[in-house]
């Protein structure tokens, strides 16, 4: 039998800030067990959380980003659970009046754009780490309090493909906007997966199975094909799905059940008397609107449909918000957009992946680019010398005008000092000059051999055609 | 309907036990904030009312600039931990 | 006469003039301390080494504070000193921080001598549920002092010291107060930071004080609030000094009572001697007023509201308290438990850290929190929290305070039967205090009379950030009611 298959996501991603969402302690990762810690953060009796203005723009941000409508004050919750990660008992979040609702974000999915909406993004705190040994574990609390967005997505995603291209965007989403590292390998994103299944066609939902806190997309990809398995198996076999919370193991890559629906821990919200509703001013809310780049599906869109780009070469390109600027500032300066596409994706991305550097670390500039180009439409160089001149400009830290004056590789185009060549080698080679014909190729090319062989290379091979094919005629002629 | 048996289940959930007969204590004290809490179902024009969290609305809430860190020293804060490894508060295993 | 028996304003004057030393004073202080502690156990610790060493370092004597010996209730963090809040489950909670009103209170130059007893986590009105036991009447050992901050309450009514810190969620200064025969205030929801108070109620807690008479009140209080950065519910500064603007000047005030909580018809089966007494107070503070130049007016006010009001205040208070307490699992602080995992240690923990009473209120809080219950108890509390509150707030568009009898009796015997909680005596007279902590208004008790020799006192509210006024109609007041400044058991300084 076919399913329909829906997914969900909640999204969490660490943003960055000087300090804690809700303490002065240190927002940064550290070796040294509890050293980035207040009282706040280990839950004393007596302390109260004081709002971080840096993680309020932040996570307003993202809500504007993802077209979400946002309140007019920024309220939170507690969520109550005991757990040995959370000293105070109770996670601070947004439950009641979140700081996006509704919202959405367009993806491409393959070629195809989908939209991808939004339940609602809310800002909450990080919990302490815990390290798990033999017969014990350990409590390290500096990440206790670290400022944590939750972006919650309606099930609306049909295919395991949606779901990883709707991860990667709000992963671009949040580099763009600058508000995180959105590091996965550093545990700055972490996954929970919904997921359900239908039979095709059927209008209602299936039973929903939630995956907790998987670590990486390549994991939640793996989770899913895994959970998506099982459930198949079940319903083939004309067993119920059970709503429960599962996790994924990484070592056997199978879901495993947590707890069942019955077992669901009522986390008892109430709005978080510590905090008075902090007004979202219409000024605040304009400012974090005009400050918003461009976001990567519109440059992709915008490539596409103004550069005439491929649309794999836009992705290329939209996939680092520093290459696109790199990218747009070179066009921007009048070179054409796919010659300069070409660049940017083949040989400046070929380098960055080498070297195992950012755009920002490389040395060939905007600048450098620009010279290189200029020459090339200029006829001064080949295509091929300007591929020899761009790895030697970053290998020595160059510019290009540099490379090809030392090189001596810059071609005279000067169709007089060209002639004065070309007459040159006529006086020199007049037994075979002579018998010209034009109807011999062969003759031509090889007064062009001899004409680049003078000139040590540097002749422009165009004028050099042109201007020995007068003088070759008036040579016969004489 | 409240019985001894939920109200276990109650606390359980609050981490903690009462003795048997406490139980029987919380069950009768239950009886009388149950005829408490009516006084409160008495009141019937609390429709579109929103629920008060605050004493008074306050104006101006600024949150904190994001200029500066404070630390505690990590002894210090971890001297009341009865039990540690190293700069670590130590428990058992936690199995998730 | 010993200066410690004076007011502030009487001993600062003394300090100045080298009449008494600091020294002297905080020394007697902590001798009286030990010597009434078994008698009265008003302190958890008596912090006798950090108080001496401390009035050696001393040098604020522009303040009025400076030198003044003062006791802190046990639920206020302070750094290096033992903090219990009176319960188990931190009875070895050492902190290492200062609660704002801690660190202001040093900066002032007053000197504590010790860290007094409350009810367990400050939840409990009789003084008799801290773990290291029952706190007594000054006036009468055989009576309860009232709670929660009853070791503070005891501590300036017995004379060991002028003044003490004090917190408040429904009448936990307030109430003691008119037990004990002194001054209780709490000022509006913000005046005084909250950072370092341990919780109760987050919504409801007020930090607030204990003094003889209403300008100490107003010294104090000048010394200890203010804006902090550390309480995003703190208010912004006022900058005016209380002490310097009270006058007793309330010629054309209007004050109310409430008709359904002082007519003695809604009291049928429940009226003894000591009401009628009570009311009978309550008539002459009337006249007193009266004679000041205040309005005295009658209002009226739906008695459902009025008789939800403690339903209200249980059920918010438990809610967030069972929150405020998740943090005591005796993990990163606290005694551990024993067990062989993680559950079983918290448990032990809590289990054995915390008293039935307190339990049972966890579990209540978390009862009408519940996802099935939170609509109908949790919220719509907070909806006749807010009915509660516009009433008053209407009602001070006309008026500059209420006043009302602090309680319906002299301090209980501590075997006295329990009073029937769903009488109109319990729920209309004996908890209308907590309207003033549903909207953070400013409020005080002083007393106005003895019956059978045991303080009766008269609660004054005002409307929110209004301090000013509540303290000045409470300081005509006083001036009038001839008990002001009364130490327990003695006739000193009757009047100053």
């Amino acid at each position: 039998m076919e399913y329909d298959i829906t997914i969900g996501l909640e999204v969490h991603c660490e943003l960055k800030s000087t300090s804690k969402v809700f303490s002065p302690s240190p927002n940064a990762y550290s070796e040294n067990p509890n050293t980035n810690i207040s009282v706040i953060d280990l839950a004393f009796p007596g302390i109260l959380p004081i709002v971080n203005k840096e993680a309020i723009r932040k996570a307003l941000t993202v809500a504007t980003a993802l077209n979400c409508e946002t309140p007019e004050y920024m309220i939170f919750d507690r969520k109550n659970y005991y757990y040995p990660d959370l000293p105070k008992g109770y996670q601070i979040t947004q439950m009641h009046y979140p700081v996006g609702i509704n919202g959405y974000l367009d993806v491409y999915v393959e070629d195809k754009v989908k939209r991808i909406y939004i339940h609602d993004t809310h800002l909450e705190e990080d919990t302490a780490s815990l390290d798990h040994y033999d017969k014990y574990s350990l409590i390290d609390y500096n990440r206790c309090g670290v400022p944590l967005l939750e972006t919650v997505t309606e099930p609306c995603m049909h295919s395991i493909d949606e779901a990883m291209a709707f991860l990667e965007s709000l992963k671009r989403l949040f580099l763009y906007t600058d508000v995180s590292d959105a590091k996965t390998e550093l545990g700055q994103i972490r996954c929970d997966v919904n997921v359900s299944l239908s039979p095709t066609g059927s209008k209602e939902l299936g039973v929903k199975v939630e995956m907790k806190n998987i670590n990486s997309f390549y994991n939640v990809k793996m989770a899913l094909e895994s959970e998506i398995k099982r459930q198949t198996e079940l319903l083939n076999n004309g067993k119920a799905i059970e709503m429960e919370t599962r996790r994924y193991d990484e070592a056997t890559m199978q879901t495993y059940r947590m707890r069942s629906k019955e077992e669901a821990i009522d986390y008892k919200y109430f709005i978080e008397p510590n905090i008075p509703p902090i007004k979202l001013t219409d000024e605040l809310k304009k400012e974090v609107k005009d400050s918003l780049p461009e976001l990567a599906f519109s440059k992709i869109t915008r490539y596409i449909n103004e550069y005439g780009l491929s649309l794999v070469d836009a992705k290329t390109i939209a996939k680092d918000k520093d290459i696109a600027t790199y990218y747009e500032n070179i066009v921007n300066r009048g070179k054409d957009p796919k010659m300069v596409s070409n660049w940017v994706t083949t040989r400046v991305l070929g380098c960055l992946s080498k070297d195992e550097i950012t755009i920002s670390e490389f040395n060939f500039t905007e600048d450098k680019m620009v010279e290189l180009l200029d020459f090339i439409e200029s006829g001064k160089i080949s295509t091929k010398q300007a591929k020899d001149i761009f790895y030697k400009c970053k290998e020595e830290n160059k510019t290009p005008k540099k490379v090809v004056k030392e090189s001596g590789m810059e071609q005279i185009t000067d169709e007089e000092e060209i002639r004065k060549i070309v007459l040159e080698v006529l006086e020199e080679n007049s037994d075979v000059a002579k018998d010209y014909n034009p109807e011999k190729g062969r003759m031509l090319d090889f007064f062009i051999g001899q004409t680049m062989k003078k000139s040590r290379g540097k002749a422009n091979p165009g004028v050099a055609t042109k201007v020995l094919k007068e003088e070759l005629l008036k040579y016969v002629n004489r | 309907m409240i019985t001894k048996d939920k109200l276990k289940e109650y606390a359980e959930k609050l981490m903690f036990r009462l003795e048997e007969e406490q139980y029987d204590t919380l069950l009768k004290e239950f009886d009388i904030i149950l005829e408490q809490m009516k006084l409160i179902e008495d009141i019937k024009e609390i429709d579109g009312i929103e629920p008060m969290t605050f004493p008074f609305e306050l104006d101006n809430v600024k949150p904190r600039e994001d200029d500066n860190v404070e630390t505690i020293d990590t002894e210090m804060a971890l001297s009341n931990a009865k039990e540690k490894i190293g700069t670590e508060v130590k428990v058992p295993k936690v199995v998730e | 006469m010993s200066y410690l028996d004076l007011s502030i304003e009487e001993m600062h004057e003394a300090i100045i003039n080298s009449k008494v030393t600091p020294e002297e004073l905080v020394k007697e202080s902590l001798q009286r301390a030990k010597e009434y502690q078994e008698e009265y156990n008003s302190f958890v610790t008596i912090t006798e080494k950090e108080a001496l060493d401390e009035v050696t370092k001393i040098d604020n004597n522009d303040s009025y504070l400076y030198g003044i010996p003062c006791a802190i209730k046990d639920n206020l963090s302070t750094k290096g000193i033992l903090t219990t809040a009176s319960s188990n489950i931190l009875k070895d909670y050492i902190p290492c921080f200062d609660a704002t009103v801690v660190s202001k209170l040093k900066e002032s130059g007053s000197i504590s001598i010790g860290k007094t007893v409350l009810d367990e986590l400050a939840m409990g009105g009789t003084g008799t549920t801290g773990h290291t036991g029952i706190v007594r009447n000054p006036w009468n050992k055989e009576r309860l002092i009232g709670g929660s901050s009853a070791g503070s309450c005891a501590a300036v009514a017995s004379g060991i010291v002028p003044f003490a810190i004090g917190s408040d969620t429904g009448d936990s200064i307030r109430k003691p107060a008119i037990y004990g025969g002194i001054v209780g205030f709490k000022p509006t929801y913000g005046r005084i930071s909250r950072f370092g108070l341990f919780p109760f109620a987050c919504s409801l807690d007020h930090v607030g004080c204990f003094a003889r008479n209403v300008k100490d009140i107003a010294y104090v209080v000048d010394a200890i609030k203010g804006h902090d950065e550390k309480d995003m519910t703190s208010l912004e500064n006022d900058n005016v000094k209380y002490s310097d603007l009270l006058n007793g000047d309330v010629k054309g005030k209007k004050v109310f009572y409430i008709k359904e909580i002082i007519d003695i018809n809604n009291y049928e089966g429940e009226v003894d001697k000591e009401l009628e007494e009570v009311f009978k107070n309550f008539e002459s503070v009337k006249e007193k007023c009266g004679e000041l130049g205040m309005e005295v007016c009658e209002e009226s006010i739906d008695i459902r509201l009025l008789k939800a009001i403690f339903s209200t205040y249980i059920t918010i208070s438990c809610a967030e308290a069972t929150s405020n307490n998740s943090n005591l699992t005796g993990i990163q602080f606290g005694p551990r438990g024993e067990g062989k995992n993680i559950e079983e240690i918290m448990f032990d923990a809590r289990t054995k850290g915390f008293s039935e009473l307190i339990k049972r209120r966890f579990v209540l809080g978390s009862y009408v929190l519940q996802k099935e219950n939170q609509e109908k108890l949790f919220l719509n509390a907070g909806r006749i929290r807010r009915l509660i509150v516009d009433k008053f707030n209407e009602l001070f568009e006309k008026y500059d305070a209420f006043i009302l009898p602090g309680s319906s009796s002299i301090a209980p015997k501590f075997q006295s039967e329990n009073i029937d909680k769903l009488s109109n005596r319990y729920l209309l007279l004996e908890n209308h205090m907590a309207i003033g902590n549903f909207g953070g208004m400013p409020s005080i008790t002083i007393p106005s009379g003895k019956i059978d020799n045991m303080p009766i006192g008269i609660c004054i509210t005002g409307k929110a950030k209004d301090d000013l006024n509540v303290l000045n109609i409470a300081y005509a007041l006083e001036n009038v009611l001839g008990q002001k400044g009364k130490i327990a058991g003695r006739r000193i300084n009757n009047g100053i």
